[in-house]
C-alpha cells in the first residue's frame, strides 16, 4: 500500500513536467507578435512598440530558453506574473481557489445527500413509478449542458423572480468584508461569514452561491443517481444479499446493513472524480454567474492567451486531479476488500 | 416483458411532459411580465423616432418600470452616503503613473498624482496652474517653458512636494519609456519628432549607445531652481501641443525620495540604466502610489476593486477654476469596481450598490426604462420618467473615433489570402487596388452613414469628416467629406484606369475583397456589412467578403501591412490635432505606415505635419491642419466613420457631473472625483 | 473526469463487451425496437436529420453562396420578440433565431460527426498499437494518455483553439481540432483494453500458430473484435461533443457571431441575462434544440446499455 502511494506520487512531477511540455510546445504555434498581444490591447502608437514588447518579455528567445527559464523559476516556488490575474499566479490561486472550493463544497453537499438518497430509492423500488420519475430526471439533466441550465436559472430566479443575483457578494456586503474589522480567514465567504459573526453576510453569500451551486448539482445529480441505481441493483442481485435475505433478515436491514454499504464504492469514485473535474466544471458555471473563481480566471486567462497563467492553472488543476485519484484509490482499497493495492 | 414496456411508455409520457414543462416555465415566467419590458419601448418604437432611445422611451419607459423588474424604483436607496462606486469594466495595468497607458489606470492615477496644470473644468483648451503657482512663461522662440512651483503642498507621504521632485519625475518617466507605454508623448518635445523611444533614439541614435550620457541630457531637458522654487523646460523646438501634453498622467508629479525609498532610482545617472523599460510589475510603483491628490491609494484588490481614501490635508484653499471645489473632497472613499460581466454591473446599479456604472452601447434600451432624468450634451436635463430612478447625460462626443483603411499596396509575400486571385478577375484584387484614387471616392462614396449611426449607435454618433474630430483645434464642422452616394460611386468604379488581363475594365469584371476586422467587435463588423451591402447594389460583381480574425492575428497582419480592407478606431492620447493626424497622415503614423501612400504625397503630408506642430499660432495651426484635411479628402485616403457619442449613468443623488473629455474614461466619461458629491 | 461538464468529457460507460460475434445484432435489435425509449431517441434523431438535409427548404439561405450566415434584420442591439416575419424572434444583432436553429443542426451533425470520426481514429488507432505492440511502444503512449488526462479537458480545448485560431484563420475549425486532440485518450484507453482481451482468445492464438502475420491478425482478427464497442460508444458521444463546442462557442471560441451555432446563439444571451425575463426567446429556442438533440442521442444510448449489457438483460 505504501509503496503504491510513493510510486503515484512519484510519477506526479513526470506526468506534469510532461503536462507543461505539451502546454508549451502549443503556445509553439502562435508567433512572438500574436504571444505579445496579452501586453498590446490596441494599436501601437510608435513603430517599434510592438517589437520592443516581444524583446521585454523575451518572446523572441528560443523556446528552449523560454521554457528553462520557466522551469528555473518553477524550481524557486515561482509560477511567474499572470498579467489576467495582475498579480502572481500563485497568489491569483491562492485568491481564486477558494471561491472555486467553496462552489464545490456547496454543491457537493446536495450532491452527495440527494443523489445517494434517491438512486438507493429508486433501486429498492426498481422499475415502480419512483425509479421511472429519478431515471426521466437523470436522463433529462444529462442533456442539459451547464450553460443552457444556468441561463434557465438566471432567466427564472434572478431576470424574473429576482431572488438570486450573479456575482459573489453584494456590493454592501463587499465593502464590509473589505473593512478592517473583518478578517478574511478561508476565503470562502459563507464560512468566513460565520466565523466573523456577521449572519447579514452570510445569508449574501449563500443567495449568491445558490444558484451555481445548484447548477452544479442538477447537471451532477443525473450522474450520480445513475451510479448508486445501478450500483445498487448490483449489489441486490448478489449473493450474499440473497443469503441474507435467506437468513430470514427484514428487507430493509438487508438494504441499510448490507446492500447500501457496498453500493457505495462506487459513490467514492464519483466524490473524488467530482473534485478532480472541480475546475473543468468551473469554468462554464463561474463564467455564466460571473462567480470569481479559478475557472472563471482561468478562461479569461486562455482567452488572452496569458500563457504564463494557463501553465500555472493548469498544472495546479493537473495536480488536483492526479491526488484525487490517488485518494479514490487508497480509499477503495480500504472499502472494498477485494482490491489489493500493490 | 409487457408490464415493463407499459411502464417504459408511461415513463417516456413523463420524460416528454418534463420537457414541455420546462419550456412552458419558461415562456410562462415571461408572460407574467408584459412584453413592453426594457427594450420592448425602445425597438418597437417607430421609426420616425430616428433618435432612438430618448424619444422612444418617453412613453415606453412607464410601462417596462412598472413591469416589475426591479422591487420598485422608489426602493432604491443609496446605502453608503459616504462612499462613491464606480462599476466599470476595465483592470488597472499599473499605478504607476509615467508606465500607465491605459484608461482603467490612468482614472486612478488622475485622482491621486498631480500635474503642473490641469483643465479649466470641462474647458479642453484652457489650462489652470495646479501644482505650478501660476501658467508658464513661455520664451519668445516657443522653445523655453518656465514653470513656479506652488509652495506649501506635500505629497500623502507628508513629504513637500519641491521644484526637485517635479524635475526627477519628468527624467524618471522619459528614461524609464517601457516599450509600448506613453513616454514618446513626453520625449518627443525633447528630443525631436521622429523619436519613439528612449534607448532606440535617445540612447542609441543620439548619444552613442552611451546611456549615462543619454540621462544626462535627459536631465538637461528639464532643469529645476530649487532657491527659485522654478522647473524650467528647453523644447528642441517649438511644440504646439505642449500644454496638452502636460496634463496627462504620464506627466504626474510623484515625490523623488518617497520613489528611492521604493527602491526606484535615485535620480543618479549611473543608476539609471537598470529602472528603464521594467515590466509592469517589476516597477517599483506598480501597487504603489503617493501623490498630492485630493485622494490616497489604499489598496487594489486585483480583478475586483482599487479603493480610495480622502486625504483630509488636501492642499486647494482657493478653487482652481471658477466655483471649482476647494478643501477636503466631499466624498470621504472612492471604490473603482471592475465589473466585466454586463448583468453583474446592471444588477447593482439597479440595487443602488453602485453611484455610477458603465452601459455599452449595446445596453442603453436595457437601462432606458430606469431613467429619470436624462441630459442631453449641452442642454438642460429633463425628467423623462417620474417613475425611474437613474440619471443619464447623453451625446457627449468622444475623443475616439474609426475609419476603415485601405491599403494602397498590400504585402504578398508568401501569398496572401486577403486579396483573394491578387488579380483583377472578379476573384481578387491586384495588391495597388487601393492605389487608384477613384477606387478609394468610390467606397467612400458607398459608404452608408445614417444606417450605421442609427443602428449600431442609436443615433449617437456623428459622422467622422476627416482625421480630425469634433471638439479638437482645426475641427470644422463644414469640412468637405464624402456621403453615400451610388450613383458617383458607380462614376468613379467606371472612371478606374485598372484592366484585368484580358482587357476588360474594372466595371465588367467586379473584384473580391476581403474586409477584416478583430473577432468581437460587432460595431466594425457591421461597417463592412453595409459596405458590402451596398457594394453589391451599385454591382453585383463587387463582392466584399467579412473575415474576422482574433486580436493577435488580426495586429499581425495590419503590422505586416497583409490586409487590404480593415476597420480599427483610435483614441486620443492628447487633446491635439496633432495626436490625430499624425497616426492617420504621417509616414510614422501607426495606420499610415501600413498604407502606403505614394511618395510624393506623403512627403507633402510629412512636411505640412511637422510644421503645424511646430507652430504655436492657433490660427495658423487651424488653417494647416484645414489644408492636411483637405488633402485627405481629396485623395480619399481612409474612409472615416464615426466619433462615436458617450453616455454617463450615475444615481439621482449623486452631484457635480461636468464633461471633459479629456479626463481617462472609464465607465463613460471621465470622472474627477474631487467635484462629485452626493446627497438628493 | 468531468463530472460537474459531464457532458464534455467522453465517458464511455459500456462495459468491455465481447460477445460472441453472431446472432448478437439482431437480439440488441430487437430489444431496442421494443423499448419506446430508445424509439423516441431516434425519432429525435431522425427528425434532427432531415431537418439537417432539409434546411434550405425550410429556411432558405439570404446568402446562397454562404449559408451559415445568419441574415439579419437590420442592425440594432436590442432583441426582438417572435412575429410573424421572424417566428422565433431575433436574437441580438437581430439574427433570426429560427434560421440559426434549423441551419445550427446541420453544425451540429458536421462537428458531431467530424470529432467523432477522428477521435475513434486517433483514439482507435493509438491504442490497438499500444496494446497489440505494446512494450515502450505501450509504455509511451500510456504516459502521453495519462498527461493529456491530466489536462482538464475544457481548460486544454479552450487554450489550444486560441492558440491555433490565429495560425488557421478559422476559429471554428480551430474549436473543432482542439477538442479532437483532447477527446481520444478514453478511447484509446477503451480498445486497448479489448485488444489486450481479445489477443489472448484462442482464435488468434491460433491465427498466430498458423503464422499469419501480425498485421493481419490485428486487422482480421483483433479489431474487428473491438472495435465495434468503440464504434457503439462514439456514435452515442455525438451529443456529447456537439455539447462541447456549443460550449466553446458559447464562450465566443467557437463559431462567429452570425454563425447558425447553437452554442453561438446562445451566447448572445450573456448580455441580456438581467432582462431575460422579457427576452426567454434568446435562452429557450436555441437552449431546447441543443437539449432536444442531446437527449434524442442520450435516450438511445441508454437504451443501448440497457440492451447490450447482458446482466440487466438477463434480469428483466
Amino acid at each position: 500500500m505504501t509503496s503504491f502511494i510513493i510510486r503515484r506520487l512519484l510519477v506526479m512531477p513526470v506526468t506534469l513536467l510532461g503536462l507543461s511540455l505539451l502546454i508549451f510546445s502549443m503556445l509553439q504555434l502562435l508567433d512572438p507578435v500574436q504571444r505579445a498581444s496579452l501586453y498590446i490591447s490596441s494599436p501601437p502608437k510608435t513603430a517599434d512598440a510592438l517589437q520592443a514588447v516581444i524583446h521585454t518579455y523575451g518572446l523572441d528567445k528560443p523556446v528552449w530558453e523560454q521554457y528553462a527559464n520557466w522551469l528555473g523559476n518553477l524550481a524557486k516556488g515561482d509560477l511567474g506574473w499572470s498579467k489576467t490575474g495582475q498579480q502572481p499566479v500563485l497568489s491569483a490561486i491562492g485568491n481564486y481557489f477558494p471561491a472555486t472550493l467553496e462552489l464545490a463544497l456547496w454543491s457537493f453537499i446536495p450532491i452527495i445527500t440527494v443523489g445517494v438518497w434517491l438512486g438507493v430509492k429508486a433501486a429498492v423500488n426498481h422499475d415502480r413509478p419512483l425509479d421511472q420519475v429519478t431515471r426521466i430526471f437523470s436522463i433529462v439533466g444529462y442533456a442539459i449542458p451547464t450553460f443552457v441550465f444556468g441561463l434557465l436559472m438566471l432567466m427564472i430566479f434572478y431576470a424574473t423572480l429576482q431572488w438570486f443575483p450573479p456575482g459573489r457578494l453584494s456590493d454592501w456586503a463587499n465593502r464590509v468584508v473589505y473593512s478592517p474589522g473583518y478578517h478574511t480567514i478561508t476565503g470562502m465567504n459563507t464560512i468566513d461569514a460565520l466565523l466573523n459573526l456577521r449572519l447579514d453576510i452570510f445569508w449574501d453569500a449563500v443567495l449568491h452561491i445558490l444558484m451555481p451551486a445548484l447548477t452544479i448539482a442538477y447537471v451532477n445529480w443525473a450522474l450520480i443517481l445513475r451510479v448508486v441505481r445501478s450500483s445498487m441493483l448490483d449489489v441486490l442481485r448478489a449473493e450474499y444479499t440473497t443469503v441474507a435475505r435467506a437468513k430470514g433478515l427484514k428487507e430493509s436491514a438487508v438494504i441499510n446493513r448490507h446492500a447500501r454499504p457496498n453500493a457505495m464504492i462506487p459513490v467514492v469514485t464519483i466524490g473524488g472524480l467530482f473534485f478532480a473535474g472541480l475546475l473543468n466544471g468551473a469554468v462554464i458555471s463561474e463564467t455564466v454567474f460571473n462567480f470569481h473563481g479559478v475557472g472563471w480566471w482561468a478562461t479569461n486567462a486562455a482567452t488572452n492567451l496569458d500563457a504564463v497563467s494557463v501553465l500555472g492553472v493548469t498544472l495546479f488543476s493537473g495536480a488536483l486531479l492526479i491526488l484525487a485519484n490517488l485518494v479514490v484509490d487508497i480509499l477503495y482499497g480500504f472499502l472494498d476488500p477485494r482490491i489489493r493495492l500493490a | 416483458m409487457l408490464r415493463s414496456s407499459k411502464l417504459k411508455q408511461g415513463y417516456l409520457i413523463i420524460s416528454l411532459l418534463v420537457i414541455l414543462s420546462m419550456v412552458l416555465s419558461a415562456c410562462g415566467g415571461s408572460d407574467a411580465t408584459p412584453t413592453t419590458g426594457a427594450t420592448g419601448g425602445a425597438t418597437d418604437a417607430t421609426p420616425t423616432t430616428a433618435t432612438g432611445t430618448t424619444g422612444g422611451n418617453a412613453t415606453a419607459a412607464p410601462t417596462g418600470a412598472t413591469s416589475g423588474q426591479t422591487g420598485g424604483a422608489g426602493s432604491v436607496k443609496d446605502n453608503h452616503p459616504n462612499t462613491i462606486v464606480e462599476a466599470s469594466a476595465g483592470e488597472p495595468e499599473s499605478l504607476d503613473p509615467a508606465w500607465a497607458y491605459d484608461t482603467a489606470s490612468s482614472e486612478i492615477i488622475m485622482q491621486v498624482y498631480e500635474n503642473l496644470l490641469f483643465m479649466n473644468k470641462e474647458k479642453t483648451d484652457q489650462f489652470v496652474p495646479m501644482l505650478a503657482e501660476k501658467m508658464p512663461d513661455i520664451s519668445s522662440d516657443g522653445k523655453t517653458y518656465t514653470f513656479t512651483i506652488r509652495k506649501g503642498i506635500k505629497f500623502h507621504d507628508g513629504k513637500d512636494l519641491t521644484p526637485e521632485d517635479v524635475a526627477y519625475s519628468f527624467w524618471r518617466g522619459m528614461i524609464q519609456d517601457r516599450s509600448g507605454g506613453p513616454q514618446w508623448i513626453m520625449l518627443q518635445p525633447f528630443f525631436g519628432l521622429d523619436v519613439q523611444g528612449f534607448k532606440s533614439d535617445v540612447v542609441a541614435k543620439q548619444n552613442s549607445n552611451n546611456f549615462a550620457q543619454a540621462c544626462e541630457a535627459v536631465k538637461k531637458t528639464v532643469t529645476f531652481d530649487n532657491g527659485a522654487n522654478t522647473v524650467t523646460m528647453h523644447l528642441k523646438a517649438p511644440y504646439g501641443p505642449m500644454l496638452q501634453i502636460l496634463v496627462g498622467t504620464w506627466a504626474s508629479i510623484v515625490s523623488k525620495p518617497w520613489v528611492t525609498a521604493q527602491k526606484g532610482w535615485d535620480g543618479n545617472c549611473s543608476t539609471a540604466e537598470k529602472f528603464t523599460d521594467p515590466k509592469a510589475e517589476q516597477d517599483e510603483l506598480f501597487k504603489n502610489m503617493n501623490g498630492t491628490g485630493p485622494y490616497k491609494f489604499e489598496r487594489w484588490a486585483p480583478g475586483e476593486e482599487v479603493d480610495l481614501a480622502r486625504n483630509d490635508s488636501y492642499w486647494v484653499k482657493d478653487a482652481l477654476w471658477q466655483g471649482g471645489p476647494t478643501g477636503p473632497a466631499k466624498i470621504e472613499r472612492v471604490v473603482i469596481k471592475n465589473v466585466k460581466e454586463w448583468g453583474t454591473r446592471f444588477a447593482a446599479l439597479k440595487a443602488g450598490d453602485v453611484d455610477i456604472a458603465q452601459v455599452d452601447q449595446q445596453y442603453v434600451t436595457q437601462v432606458d426604462p430606469f431613467i429619470k432624468e436624462t441630459c442631453e450634451y449641452q442642454k438642460d436635463c429633463t425628467t423623462t420618467n417620474a417613475n425611474g430612478f437613474l440619471r443619464v447625460y447623453t451625446k457627449m462626443p468622444s475623443v475616439s473615433a474609426g475609419a476603415i483603411y485601405f491599403n494602397q499596396a498590400v504585402n504578398t509575400t508568401g501569398g496572401n489570402n486577403r486579396i483573394g486571385s491578387g488579380k483583377l478577375d472578379g476573384n481578387g484584387i491586384p495588391p495597388d487596388f487601393f492605389a487608384d484614387v477613384h477606387i478609394r471616392k468610390a467606397f467612400n462614396y458607398a459608404f452608408d452613414w445614417d444606417t450605421f449611426i442609427k443602428d449600431i449607435f442609436n443615433g449617437e454618433a456623428e459622422q467622422a469628416l476627416g482625421p480630425v474630430i469634433n471638439g479638437v483645434l482645426g475641427y470644422d464642422p463644414k469640412q468637405a467629406h464624402y456621403s453615400l452616394d451610388p450613383a458617383k460611386a458607380a462614376d468613379e468604379f467606371k472612371a478606374s484606369a485598372l484592366k484585368s488581363a484580358d482587357g476588360k475594365s474594372l466595371w465588367d469584371t467586379g473584384f473580391t475583397i476581403q474586409y477584416v476586422y478583430n473577432e468581437g467587435n460587432d460595431q466594425r463588423k457591421t461597417g463592412g456589412e453595409i459596405l458590402k451591402d451596398s457594394l453589391s447594389k451599385i454591382n453585383p460583381k463587387f463582392k466584399i467578403d467579412i473575415q474576422t480574425e482574433p486580436w493577435p492575428a488580426f495586429l499581425k497582419e495590419q503590422t505586416d501591412s497583409r490586409l487590404a480592407l480593415f476597420y480599427l478606431g483610435w483614441q486620443e492620447d492628447f487633446h491635439d490635432p496633432h495626436d490625430w493626424v499624425f497616426p492617420y497622415l504621417s509616414s510614422g503614423g501607426t495606420y499610415a505606415q501600413a498604407q502606403h501612400f505614394p511618395k510624393e504625397l506623403q512627403g507633402q503630408l510629412d512636411t505640412l505635419i511637422t510644421q503645424a506642430v511646430q507652430e504655436t499660432d492657433k490660427t495658423k495651426r487651424v488653417q494647416l491642419y484645414g489644408q492636411l484635411q483637405n488633402m485627405t479628402y481629396e485623395n480619399a485616403l481612409d474612409l472615416f466613420t464615426t466619433q462615436s457619442q458617450v453616455r454617463q449613468y450615475e444615481q439621482m443623488w449623486v452631484n457635480g457631473f461636468y464633461y471633459n473629455p479629456i479626463y481617462p474614461p472609464s465607465s463613460g466619461a471621465g470622472l474627477y472625483f474631487y467635484a462629485l458629491s452626493k446627497g438628493q | 473526469m468531468a463530472t460537474t461538464t459531464k457532458a464534455l468529457q467522453p465517458q464511455p460507460q459500456l462495459p468491455t463487451i465481447a460477445l460472441p460475434k453472431a446472432r448478437r445484432l439482431p437480439a440488441w435489435l430487437r430489444a431496442l425496437l421494443r423499448n419506446p425509449l430508445s424509439v423516441t431517441g431516434a425519432i429525435i434523431v431522425i427528425a434532427f436529420i432531415l431537418l439537417a438535409l432539409l434546411a434550405p427548404v425550410i429556411a432558405p439561405p439570404k446568402y446562397p453562396e454562404d449559408p451559415y450566415q445568419i441574415p439579419r434584420a437590420g442592425f440594432s442591439a436590442a432583441p426582438k420578440p417572435p412575429s410573424a416575419a421572424h417566428i422565433l424572434g431575433t436574437t441580438e444583432g437581430q439574427y433570426d433565431i429560427f434560421y440559426g436553429i434549423v441551419w445550427g443542426t446541420r453544425t451540429a451533425f458536421k462537428v458531431g460527426l467530424i470529432i467523432t470520426g477522428l477521435t475513434v481514429l486517433i483514439g482507435g488507432t493509438l491504442g490497438a498499437v499500444s496494446a497489440y505492440v505494446g512494450g515502450w511502444v505501450d509504455e509511451v503512449i500510456q504516459r502521453f494518455v495519462e498527461i493529456v488526462l491530466a489536462f482538464p479537458y475544457l481548460m486544454a480545448a479552450i487554450t489550444l483553439q486560441v492558440v491555433l485560431a490565429p495560425r488557421l484563420h478559422d476559429s471554428f475549425l480551430a474549436a473543432m481540432i482542439a477538442l479532437t486532440a483532447f477527446s481520444w485518450p478514453g478511447y484509446s484507453r477503451l480498445i486497448r483494453g479489448d485488444v489486450l482481451s481479445v489477443k489472448e482468445r484462442d482464435y488468434v492464438l491460433a491465427a498466430k500458430v498458423i503464422g499469419a502475420p501480425a498485421w493481419r491478425i490485428l486487422m482480421r482478427h483483433i479489431l474487428p473484435n473491438s472495435i465495434y464497442t468503440l464504434l457503439v460508444v462514439a456514435s452515442l458521444d455525438i451529443g456529447t461533443y456537439v455539447l462541447a463546442f456549443a460550449a466553446l462557442s458559447f464562450l465566443g471560441l467557437g463559431a462567429q457571431p452570425g454563425y447558425a451555432d447553437w452554442g453561438q446563439l446562445l451566447s448572445f444571451a450573456r448580455n441580456w441575462i438581467p432582462v431575460l425575463s422579457t427576452h426567454w426567446y434568446i435562452v429557450v429556442f436555441p437552449g431546447f434544440a441543443i437539449v432536444l438533440f442531446v437527449l434524442g442521442w442520450n435516450l438511445m444510448g441508454d437504451a443501448f446499455r440497457d440492451a447490450l449489457d447482458p446482466k440487466l438483460r438477463g434480469n428483466k
